[in-house]
């Protein structure tokens, strides 16, 4: 069911079993798998069922170090959340992505792949994906044309990707679009709108949580007691509600280890090479529809190059070349303005491409490279004394990369450059600011994925992680953390399915500790 | 002149002649080395030249023609008809075994860079 917080009682007071703090992909992930079940669930969203440009100014934040997207811009406030402007491209982290590699400084999660794979089924299905399947044998019997480059397996695969229906671009699609009916019909499923979190309070000695304070723009302050809380609202959102909700604890919830907000991570997405093919291939596997495929670096090659996780996707060229950063065309502070200037520029670019499409560019492309960021304590979420309106201090972002990252962007690229080499059908040039092995700088159009992770890592220890192994905050018995804040390593793909498969889990984990107690 | 001198101003001048002939004279070679046939479907003439320049920039024991060619001459087969076959395979080999350079940000086999090099010699190159 669904209540408008704006229009209930001012100081209600909402009882229930388990609080999910956060209507976007975990939060509304979590709640389709407790509908029809005998407990209460609030699910408390901050805006409403469509964009809203006051609250949406809850956002606002400043960003110092790497440029990054305007805060207010890179994530959405209203049921369905990012997923309301999201490409949809759903695939695994692998094996490797959750290893300790001891060249990758505090990599290692407490789960393995294994551990997250029957949950990776089940967010296929909640993404409305095919099969979960993702090696390309399975799906070149399904489709055709699939021809993979013949590239040596042992050094570059070929990684295949779903894209999900369920994404959109603010034209009325995401989860908004799949799961509201779903949500507003359940019985069991309280969804409040307009009902943002502003504080959450402990009991005494801070080990378990009573309740959480929530606010609207129109005056109105509730309070929800649950047994279980969740917090859902995305890595800086988690992140900000953790260390604002300091009455009890000086340094926030979660934090007395100072790890709260640290080790933020996105995924690079960069354009960093061209493959000239010597003469045309054929292939439909670079050709975005329902699939999509990268070519990336084998677990062994990582290993041996001791570098990051990545992947290269490849796209035309002679439209690549003419299209700007996603960091230059997304810097409106309105959303809606700057996924306009994105696209227009888009579409400038593919109207000029059509006439430059000939010779041998015509078999060009430009990659993208697509990789993990190396963890780093020093690139961080905080939070500062501006306020928003409802009086909660506005996250800070300083997003900060290492030599790891540039060596690894680099070092992937030659991989594959000497690879096609070998493969003999082409040849691979790299970008100007990847030539010079001593340069450490980044240019200002490097792209990232509007994916924010890791303010809130998952580790076995609490001087250097937030949550355990089942999302829950060290050392409170009754909180805890859904989303990609919880990733110890970011992988390269992109992280909707694996957070969703995390929260999955999550639920499962709250569900039977509801049972048993 | 005494003997004696005569005997060094002999050496030496012919010191000199083959110093200069070494330097100098033109360089043998088949014409076709310095065509890099396996980037000509991706890279115009003046790109091949720029890579050359930079390539010999880059390797300065390579900075002369006859040097380059000899390194390239060394790796090819004797039989002139299986000239470009045993390019092919020279350029093959080089990715295979690793034998690769980064140019302008080209990643190229050394066999096919020292082309290129040879290439930016010619007075106005044509592919």
């Amino acid at each position: 069911m669904h209540i408008d917080a704006r229009k209930i009682e001012n100081h209600s007071i909402v009882e229930g079993d388990v609080c999910i703090v956060g209507a976007g992909a975990a939060g509304i992930s979590m709640a389709l798998d407790w509908i029809g079940s005998v407990h209460k669930v609030i699910l408390l969203e901050s805006g409403g069922f469509a964009y809203d440009d006051k609250v949406q100014d809850l956002y606002k934040g400043k960003s110092t170090g790497q440029k990054y997207y305007p805060l207010r811009a890179s994530r959405l406030s209203y049921f369905g959340g990012t997923t309301g402007h999201w490409a949809g491209m759903c695939s695994p982290f692998d094996e490797i992505d959750f290893m300790k590699r001891d060249w990758v400084p505090d990599s290692g999660w407490p789960i393995t792949r294994k551990d997250l794979d029957p949950f990776y089924a089940r967010a296929n299905e909640k993404l409305k994906l095919g099969p979960y399947r993702y090696d390309l044998g399975y799906w070149q019997k399904e489709k055709p044309n699939l021809n993979p480059f013949p590239l040596d397996q042992n050094a570059v695969w070929h990684k295949m990707w779903q894209i999900s229906p369920t994404g959109g671009m603010f034209d009325g699609g995401g989860f908004n679009k799949f799961y509201k009916d779903d949500i507003v019909k359940s019985k069991n499923i309280h969804l409040f709108t307009y009902a943002t979190v502003v504080n959450v309070v402990a009991n005494e000695n801070v080990s378990s949580i009573r309740e959480v304070q929530v606010k609207n723009l129109d005056g109105k302050t509730h309070t929800v007691k649950a047994k279980y809380f969740i917090l859902a609202g995305g890595a800086i959102q988690n992140a900000r509600i953790l260390l604002t909700s300091n009455t009890q604890a000086k340094a926030g919830l979660g934090n007395d280890h100072d790890v709260v907000g640290r080790y933020f991570m996105e995924h690079l997405e960069i354009q960093t090479a061209e493959l000239w093919l010597l003469k045309p291939f054929d292939t439909a596997l670079f050709t975005r529809g329902k699939l999509w495929c990268e070519l990336a670096i084998t677990e062994k090659a990582q290993r041996e190059n001791k570098i990051l996780s990545g992947t290269a996707g490849p796209k035309p060229l002679v439209e690549s070349r003419l299209t700007l950063p996603r960091m230059e065309a997304w810097q409106n502070e309105d959303p809606r303005k700057s996924r306009d200037n994105m696209l227009k520029n888009r579409m400038d670019a593919s109207e000029a491409a059509k006439k430059e499409n000939k010779g041998a560019i015509a078999n060009a492309y430009e990659f993208q490279t697509r990789m993990e960021q190396a963890p780093n304590p020093d690139s961080r979420i905080t939070i500062g004394p501006e306020r928003d309106e409802l009086g909660v201090p506005l996250a800070n972002l300083h997003w900060q990369l290492t030599d790891l990252d540039k060596r690894s962007v680099r070092r992937i690229n030659q991989v594959i450059g000497w690879e096609v080499g070998k493969a003999g059908f082409g040849r691979v040039k790299l970008k100007d600011f990847f030539r010079d092995d001593n340069d450490k700088s980044w240019p200002d159009g490097t792209n990232a994925g509007w994916h924010h992770m890791g303010t809130t890592r998952m580790g076995t220890d609490p001087n250097k992680s937030v949550v355990n192994s089942d999302c829950q905050v060290h050392g409170i018995d009754n909180l805890f953390v859904a989303g990609a804040g919880c990733y110890a390593t970011a992988g390269a793909p992109n992280p909707t399915l694996t957070l969703i498969a995390l929260s999955l889990r999550l639920s499962d984990y709250v569900r039977v500790r509801l049972q048993s107690a | 002149m005494k003997r004696r001198n005569f005997i060094l101003f002999a050496g030496g001048a012919l010191a000199v002649i083959a110093i200069a002939n070494h330097f100098f004279a033109n360089v043998d070679y088949p014409r076709a080395l310095a065509l890099p046939g396996s980037l000509t479907p991706i890279m115009d003439s003046k790109e091949l030249k720029e890579l050359g320049l930079v390539y010999r920039s880059l390797i300065p024991d390579e900075s002369r023609e006859r040097t380059v060619a000899k390194r390239l001459m060394e790796k090819l087969s004797a039989d002139d008809n299986a000239f470009t076959t045993s390019l092919d395979e020279v350029i093959k080999k080089d990715f295979a075994e690793g034998n690769i350079i980064e140019v302008r940000g080209w990643i190229l086999s050394k066999t096919e860079a020292r082309q290129c090099a040879l290439f930016s010699f010619s007075p106005t190159p044509s592919p």
